[in-house]
């Protein structure tokens, strides 16, 4: 399996491509169509055949168009469609077997109702905005965001330590760097315990 | 006849407005096309175009171009293949002497970092949590001979001048140059570099978490996405270098320097910082939050412009 990685730089969201061994390739997000990933795409004979949206916000999901204009392929989202666009359903815990990855999806409610993350043969996580390197995503209210703390430690933190974050937006990350510095989850754990 | 009349000189009134108000437009340079007007694939049309047009502005000239081939196929020694093998070189913000805005950077930046790139594996060895060694079933410490493993990777480094998608955690480095070689996509946790010197190259996607830089040199480097959080930085100077969006989240940073760096959106938070200097740095957006800082001097920095907490200090 291989992971190419995009900025789009209007945004800053970074968008990822994922090749796996039989040439099939998924698309994490559809943020940016660049020269760079159609080459990539071209170079290695690749077919694209999935992408994964993980939540539903036009940053990660404005070229979402373009991109099925040239490729035939599947889109999974938490909703049944992404601007007006059916979609393939997933909930929490689904998994996904598409070339030869297994992959499993997460429900990480919080920042958006549809936020999920993508565990890529249990060591390639793709978070989207839900977690990123050393903070949480912006919520609306602090409810939301105790939810999302909860659903992090529960879904996020009971993966192998060593597990790749590969986040939305900044630089990417590790569960256990998550896990012993990530400030807001360290300030709202704080909080929900000390209650 | 008089409502004839009324007619042709509504008629005439309704032609001439306009043809008054272009002129009056044309006069004042206001005559502009509006692009919402223009139906949804025109617009994406000009909006490709745009892109193309930004990326050949960035493209180097026909004479670079040319200067580039000449010097390739005057060197005996590189044979074709090689030459593609080697990365684009990154000389036109590798050593950005002055203060330089970062967003402007970031969009000449994206052309050089956009194919960074992972192919991880676990080891095969049972229980063992690391990932494997590229191209091999297994990782550093369960390969056999260490030592020979360590100095093959080293000299194919220096060779191809790159490091991508390898895997050399918990490695330690005794006064290694890594000067010219670029590191992209790779896994250098709880590595020990010790007197190593890191000039003109890049840094990208790669992690550093829990290392231990001590007496380092970093110069005119260009780190992006790059994690380092967790660790050690003592007597490490790091100078001329832009590290963009980078994060250094818990570091201990004891008598080591930032001199002239771009630090732009990197993060500091959770850290511990005493005895160090920031001098003219770019801290935008840069994040010190519950930080302890001690004896750090900030000077020529724009220390206004990044998180701090009052009761830091």
């Amino acid at each position: 399996m291989k992971i190419f990685t995009y900025l789009d730089t209007q945004n800053l969201v970074n968008q990822y491509l994922v090749a796996t061994e039989d040439k099939s390739a998924i698309l994490i997000d559809a943020s940016t169509l660049n020269e760079d990933m159609l080459h990539d795409i071209e170079k290695n004979k690749l077919n694209v055949s999935s992408i994964l949206i993980t939540h539903h916000h036009s940053a990660h999901t404005k070229a979402l168009e373009k991109i099925l204009k040239i490729y035939d392929a599947a889109v999974y989202s938490y909703f049944p469609s992404i601007d007006g666009r059916w979609t393939i359903r997933v909930k929490n815990s689904d998994v996904l077997h598409i070339g030869k990855s297994d992959i499993r999806c997460i429900h990480l409610p919080g920042h958006s109702i549809d936020s999920m993350a993508y565990l890529f043969n249990g060591y390639a996580l793709f978070t989207g905005d839900s977690l990123e390197c050393g903070m949480l995503a912006v919520t609306n209210t602090i409810t939301e965001k105790e939810i999302l703390v909860r659903s992090i430690r529960e879904k996020v933190f009971s993966l192998d330590d060593n597990t790749l974050i590969f986040p939305g937006h900044g630089a990417l990350s590790k569960v256990r760097i998550e896990k012993m510095f990530n400030q807001d989850i360290l300030e709202v754990s704080a909080k929900i315990f000390s209650n | 006849m008089m409502i004839e009349k009324m007619r042709t000189m509504s008629i005439k009134r309704v032609l001439m407005i306009p043809k008054l108000r272009k002129s009056e437009n044309i006069e004042n340079n206001k005559m502009k096309i509006p692009m919402l007007t223009l139906p949804w694939r025109e617009r994406d049309a000009i909006d490709e175009i745009k892109s193309i047009k930004a990326r050949r502005m960035l493209e180097p000239s026909k004479e670079i171009r040319e200067k580039r081939k000449l010097s390739i196929d005057t060197s005996n020694t590189i044979t074709p293949e090689k030459v593609t093998m080697q990365p684009p070189r990154f000389s036109l913000f590798s050593c950005p002497k002055k203060k330089q805005s970062s967003q402007i950077l970031l969009a000449f930046l994206i052309f050089q970092y956009n194919r960074a790139m992972f192919s991880f594996f676990r080891c095969s060895e049972k229980n063992c949590p690391s990932f494997a060694l590229k191209g091999g079933e297994k990782c550093f410490h369960h390969s056999q001979n260490k030592k020979n493993v360590l100095d093959l990777l080293l000299s194919d480094a220096k060779e191809n001048r790159i490091i991508e998608d390898e895997n050399l955690a918990n490695v330690s480095f005794d006064s290694v140059d890594f000067s010219s070689i670029d590191i992209i996509g790779s896994n250098f946790s709880f590595s020990t570099f010790t007197g190593c010197t890191f000039s003109s190259s890049r840094i990208v996607n790669s992690f550093f978490d829990y290392a231990i830089f001590n007496s380092c040199t970093f110069t005119c480097m260009d780190i992006k996405s790059s994690v380092f959080s967790g660790s050690m930085l003592y007597k490490t100077r790091i100078t001329d270098s832009s590290l963009i969006l980078s994060s250094f989240m818990a570091i201990d940073m004891i008598a080591s320097s930032f001199v002239s760096d771009d630090l732009y959106f990197s993060n500091f938070s959770l850290s511990k910082i005493i005895s160090s200097e920031f001098e003219d740095c770019n801290l935008k957006r840069a994040n010190f939050a519950s930080s302890v800082i001690r004896g750090v001097s900030f000077r020529y920095s724009n220390k206004e412009d990044s998180f701090f907490r009052e009761d830091m200090f």
